[in-house]
């Protein structure tokens, strides 16, 4: 049964991308919710910002979090007040007065912009209103790409899960390749990403949906199986190696041939070191002992070395 | 096809149990070797084989390959070959270049190691292709 975060992220991952099937020229807002509850301005594309009724609160605890030391909740309803007064622009402000770094504002946004689409999300039937304003722009300091968006609201849907999963990939994942990690035998929804690039949010949907088709038949074949080596056919001979570990499904891309070597010698190693450990051999009996047997090995156990 | 050329494809894959070779397109499988029904997983092979081919299935990044199976006259996977690895034993699914719906299927035990089972399973396949 999907938790409601789990159903917010799912819901999450559909509208980052209703954005990119809105196109790289997109500005407008995008309204979630049959009562507007959250709109996300887009500009060109990028997202500026998400906000709600019920996060209005967070944005400025999320700046104080980041703002330099002695500003405080009154010095920030100050500042507040006099761009109010002055029409002048508040996070400009902010950034002038030196009030917050400009990675910490941006931070402070990037995060406020997940927890208000994190929050619109967790209705299960989702709703959703695309309003253009093709000429319009919100000359906004900061723009997000979804995959941006996707790294930030993982780690706070998924907790310590995906923080453990995005280590595994670091291990596991050759320079110039790509992973996704989504929990074994749960809806496949990405759970962490690596990818040097600017991977599209739909593209990490769609690789954890066809991941999860392979392991599911792989399973039914052999329930024991641990790992899957995939190639490709076609131009660019893709080589994936999709491992089960520490209860998830870690999907790697590997760029090269050599790298597919690493990267199975790699999962090798991680799959010896989950053996049980062998147990210690009980001290030798007298050798009168009639009881004398062949001590075991643990060669059995041991898994073949990878060569290519 | 004559099990005396079966036994030459299984020749060539290390520590290989069975071979079985599969038609997607006819739906069943052509050639086995005598052991195919000894072994456990056998009986699901071909099943999975038709899952892991037959479907149109989208390959993961790079985006490439969504492309150029979209063109694809025929609605068979992108998918060349599949391992699946457990401690024990290797099942390989090997598809054959000159005929995509033909899959050679090799259960391995796992002591041989991947490289020269992939490797083996490679010969075996154009050992397999002469012979079609």
């Amino acid at each position: 049964m999907p938790t409601t975060l789990t159903k917010a992220l799912y819901n999450a991952i559909r509208v980052l991308i209703q954005v990119e099937d809105l196109g790289p020229s997109a500005t407008g807002v995008l309204y979630i919710g049959q009562q507007h509850r959250c709109a996300i301005l887009l500009d060109r594309g990028r997202v500026c910002w998400a906000a709600t009724g019920s996060t209005q609160n967070q944005l400025s605890r999320l700046i104080l979090d980041e703002g330099s030391s002695g500003f405080d909740r009154q010095a920030l309803q100050c500042l507040y007040r006099r761009c109010r007064k002055n029409g002048a622009p508040l996070l400009q402000t902010l950034l002038d007065e030196g009030a917050v770094s400009h990675k910490g504002l941006r931070r402070s946004l990037l995060r406020h912009t997940c927890q208000s689409l994190t929050t619109a999300c967790q209705d299960p039937r989702l709703w959703v209103r695309w309003q253009a304003e093709p000429d319009g722009s919100y000359a906004s300091h900061f723009t997000f790409p979804t995959h941006e968006l996707l790294a930030e609201l993982l780690p706070m849907v998924q907790g310590s899960s995906a923080i453990r999963a995005r280590a595994l990939l670091d291990h596991l994942v050759p320079t110039g390749g790509s992973g996704v990690a989504f929990a074994a035998g749960h809806q496949p929804l990405p759970i962490a990403f690596i990818d040097g690039g600017s991977p599209k949010v739909g593209e990490l949907h769609t690789t954890t949906d066809w991941a999860y088709k392979l392991v599911d038949t792989a399973q039914r074949l052999d329930p024991n199986a641990t790992d899957l080596i995939v190639r490709s056919r076609r131009e660019r001979d893709a080589k994936v190696v999709i491992g089960f570990e520490q209860g998830f499904v870690l999907v790697v891309h590997c760029p090269t041939q050599s790298d597919l070597g690493l990267v199975v010698a790699k999962r090798s190693r991680a799959r010896q070191a989950a053996l049980p450990p062998v147990p210690e051999l009980p001290p030798p009996p007298p050798p009168s002992s009639a009881l004398l047997q062949p001590a075991p090995t643990a060669a059995g156990a041991q898994a073949g070395a990878f060569t290519f | 096809m004559p099990l005396n050329d079966l036994r030459a494809v299984q020749h060539h894959v290390p520590q290989c149990l069975s071979v079985a070779v599969l038609d997607l397109h006819e739906g069943r499988i052509l050639s086995a070797s005598p052991a195919f029904d000894t072994v456990a997983s056998c009986p699901t092979l071909g099943a999975a084989a038709f899952e892991f081919f037959s479907e149109n299935l989208a390959a993961p990044d790079p985006a490439p390959h969504r492309d150029s199976c979209q063109d694809d006259p025929n609605t068979l996977s992108p998918l060349q070959d599949i391992v699946v690895q457990s401690a024990g034993q290797f099942h390989v699914f090997c598809r054959s270049e000159q005929d995509p719906s033909r899959i050679l299927l090799c259960v391995c035990k796992a002591e041989a190691g991947l490289g020269p089972i992939l490797a083996g399973s490679r010969i075996a396949l154009q050992v397999l292709q002469r012979s079609m």
